[in-house]
């Protein structure tokens, strides 16, 4: 094992075997998963929504006048102004082709919540599949095998959204604080360690065996080895619990697998067991289905990965130079201000970027790299794939590039830093560090 | 191994801490660095570790140019000096040791060695929070020495322990003195300097003011002043010593029992003197005053300041 090698396994070992380092990793699959819990129940809101049906042509026939979370009502067209002041919460428009298209258009006032829209798209899948059967003159069995998930556009007052896309990117928020919580937290381990060895003078001994560099690289990536393993667990862990929550507490709630089966299986059944599959139906929930269904979650990891790793990277550099730079830990608050602004601010454009995500705040946010690993894992699932996926792309580069040049100007400071003692170092001396010739 | 350092110069923002330093570090002798804070001695320390480089100048290790190949040649015991705190002992001296570039096994089986030797086997699997100071210093010790180094620099080895311990730490450098090492000691206790060390530098801002064995600086630093010790008329004595000598100090013993603190001057000896009090006092004995380090070290200083 080289130098460098011994100082990352001393760096790794000395942290993970750290009663702090366990806790978290125990602690935080808890706090995600309540999270996540959480999130799905959040979506369980009480509002019962007002429906107007608008089917000109009579298609569909009449809807059951009250669901579990809606109420039904036939009738007329209206412009979206006329809508925005009507008593509805929502307007669902049945085409003349819906048969053959397949597609049925919601238009609400608010963005909705997942069971008045389960609702609502439960009612329409049902009124659809007896006009098919009648259209076609197919019996249910042979209807079930062939049938196709009803297409729904969802409208705002107009807008279209995309109903995946933006939960989508309140799972990008959370990856996005996560990696603030990784930068920041183990950041401040790289500086405090090296505050140490400054504070307690065995930086002295360390450079008399290995270069400065060597000493700072090994750190850097002893603790950022430390931050991958606790996230790897977290990941393991959570999985574990979500998956035991799925199982045991929602067992037959979330899962449109299970559910398909069992409305197929229902075919034949008497009408009170029909009704039992309709309230499952029911309960399909759009952010449980996203969490357990729809994200490709090794997409989703291998791009936490590179943002982790090269946003920690750009600033366990900063951080190092800040352990180099001052004499005690009363004199880091000077420096640590200035560096945890942008990743505070990172978190603020990512939540930002949800309701605007090719704005200007998005877009420099995700480009500049003091905030660009936050912002960019925000704002990916929105752009990812479409005009502005080159964006993503350039992220990556420029923050690949800022995390080398970070780091090859911390290296400077800490070079001198280390082995200057009694007191903080001023800008100037900072400046001189850097651009001295060694 | 012999170090020679040519015509060193390190300069920083704002003063210079070596001006054109010279010096030969001979093997198995142990050579005192001397000076008071700020003389340049850690700057010349840091550079024969090739922690820092020097501005000018050049040093060579046995006739070869200092380079990184050189770093396990060196043990290092800085004079403000800290552990990790939460690695356990044997780890501790290991992973050091390792850093020095010497293989797992060996550094262990040394590590082994030393504990036993400085009476720290016990705690070996300690964390290093959980010793003593004293302790600590001998661990700092081993982890200066653990790798066998063949230059052995040390900065206040004996600061911090009980005079048990230090003369522990003694015995062992003088030891390892005996092993044919090169040892440079950095100190500000003249007494450990005068018990172990066969060569002084003195450095005052950056400058060499002395160099050399310390018999040879202390011959240099004679004041050519006796203490006399006689019983007599002390007016008669006093009186006698008119040209050629200064009274310095005088006190009575007893009745007309005194001592006399007298120097030389203008090329007397001390037979000269003898010659002359002899008439007037019975002569009980004569010293010659021995500078201590101490003393050369205030005066090289004072004048080299004055100077």
């Amino acid at each position: 094992m080289g130098k460098i090698g011994l100082i990352i396994s001393r760096e790794f070992f000395s942290r993970i075997k750290k009663r702090s380092y366990i806790l978290m990793c125990l602690i935080g699959p808890i706090i995600i998963s309540l999270f996540a819990v959480s999130a799905i129940n959040i979506t369980d809101t009480q509002k019962r929504y007002k429906v107007l049906v608008v089917d000109e042509q009579g298609i569909s026939g009449n809807w059951t006048p009250t669901t579990q979370w809606c109420d039904f009502e036939m009738g007329n067209d209206m412009t979206d102004e006329e809508f925005e002041h009507s008593k509805y919460d929502a307007l669902v428009t049945i085409n003349q082709g819906v048969v053959s298209n397949n597609t049925v258009q919601i238009m609400y006032k608010a963005y909705p919540n997942a069971h008045a829209r389960a609702d609502i798209i439960h009612e329409a899948e049902l009124k659809l599949e007896g006009l098919r059967l009648a259209v076609n003159n197919i019996n249910k069995e042979s209807y079930y095998k062939m049938k196709q998930r009803l297409n729904v556009k969802d409208y705002v007052l107009g807008q279209e959204i995309s109903f995946f896309d933006q939960n989508k990117s309140k799972v990008g928020l959370v990856f996005a604080i996560l990696i603030f919580i990784f930068i920041f937290n183990f950041g401040i381990q790289v500086m405090r360690g090296v505050i140490e060895e400054k504070s307690n003078r065995i930086v002295e001994i360390l450079v008399s065996s290995v270069k400065p560099i060597q000493l700072m690289t090994g750190k850097i990536i002893g603790i950022g080895l430390a931050a991958i393993s606790q996230f790897m667990i977290w990941t393991l862990l959570t999985a574990l619990i979500m998956v035991a929550v799925k199982d045991n507490v929602y067992p037959d709630r979330y899962d449109p697998k299970d559910q398909t089966v069992k409305t197929a299986s229902s075919i034949n059944s008497d009408s009170e067991g029909a009704d039992d599959n309709v309230s499952l139906a029911k309960e399909v929930n759009d952010t449980a289905m996203m969490i357990y269904e729809e994200l490709s979650f090794s997409g989703w990891l291998m791009y936490f990965g590179f943002f982790m790793v090269f946003g920690y990277l750009f600033y366990a550099g900063i951080y190092a130079s800040i352990g180099a730079a001052v004499d005690n830990d009363t004199d880091v608050q000077q420096f640590l201000i200035p560096v945890t602004l942008p990743l505070l601010l990172g978190v603020l454009a990512a939540y930002s970027s949800m309701t605007d995500p090719n704005g200007p705040i998005a877009y420099w946010g995700s480009i500049i790299p003091f905030t660009s690993p936050i912002v960019m894992m925000a704002r990916f699932p929105e752009i990812a794939g479409t005009e502005n996926g080159w964006q993503i792309y350039l992220s990556m580069g420029i923050l690949v590039a800022s995390a080398l040049f970070m780091f090859f100007f911390a290296s400077k400071i800490y070079k001198t830093g280390i082995l200057m003692y009694g007191k903080k170092a001023s800008l100037g001396e900072l400046w001189r560090w850097v651009f001295k010739r060694s | 191994m012999q170090i020679e350092a040519q015509n060193i110069v390190k300069r920083y923002a704002n003063h210079t801490a070596l001006k054109d330093f010279s010096v030969t570090l001979e093997s198995g002798k142990i050579t005192g660095l001397l000076g008071p804070n700020g003389a340049g001695k850690t700057s010349f320390i840091r550079i024969l570790n090739q922690i820092i480089g020097a501005d000018t100048g050049k040093i060579t290790i046995d006739g070869q140019q200092l380079n990184k190949s050189h770093i396990a040649d060196f043990g290092y015991l800085p004079e403000e000096r800290g552990l990790y705190n939460n690695m356990k002992v044997l780890s501790h001296v290991v992973y050091l040791a390792r850093l020095k570039g010497i293989d797992k096994s060996t550094a262990t089986q040394n590590a082994h060695d030393w504990l036993d030797k400085l009476e720290l086997s016990d705690w070996k699997h300690a964390k290093v929070r959980q010793l003593s100071k004293g302790m600590a210093q001998k661990i700092q010790f081993i982890c200066t020495v653990i790798h066998d180094p063949k230059i052995i620099i040390l900065d206040e080895p004996f600061s911090g322990f009980d005079p048990i311990n230090a003369e522990l730490i003694k015995q062992e450098i003088l030891e390892l003195k005996e092993a044919g090492k090169t040892i440079v000691l950095s100190t500000h206790n003249m007494n450990s300097v005068e018990s172990i060390c066969d060569n002084i530098i003195l450095l005052n801002s950056g400058n060499k003011i002395l160099d050399g064995s310390i018999k040879t600086v202390k011959e240099a630093h004679r004041p050519d002043t006796y203490h006399i010790q006689f019983r007599g008329n002390v007016i008669g004595f006093t009186n006698a010593l008119w040209a050629g000598y200064e009274l310095i100090e005088r006190k009575q013993l007893g009745n007309e029992h005194f001592v006399a603190t007298i120097k030389l001057l203008n090329d007397n000896t001390i037979n000269n003197l003898l010659d002359t009090v002899i008439p007037h006092v019975q002569i009980e004995g004569v010293n010659e005053v021995i500078p201590s380090m101490n003393d050369i070290f205030i005066q090289a200083i004072t004048e080299d300041s004055d100077g």
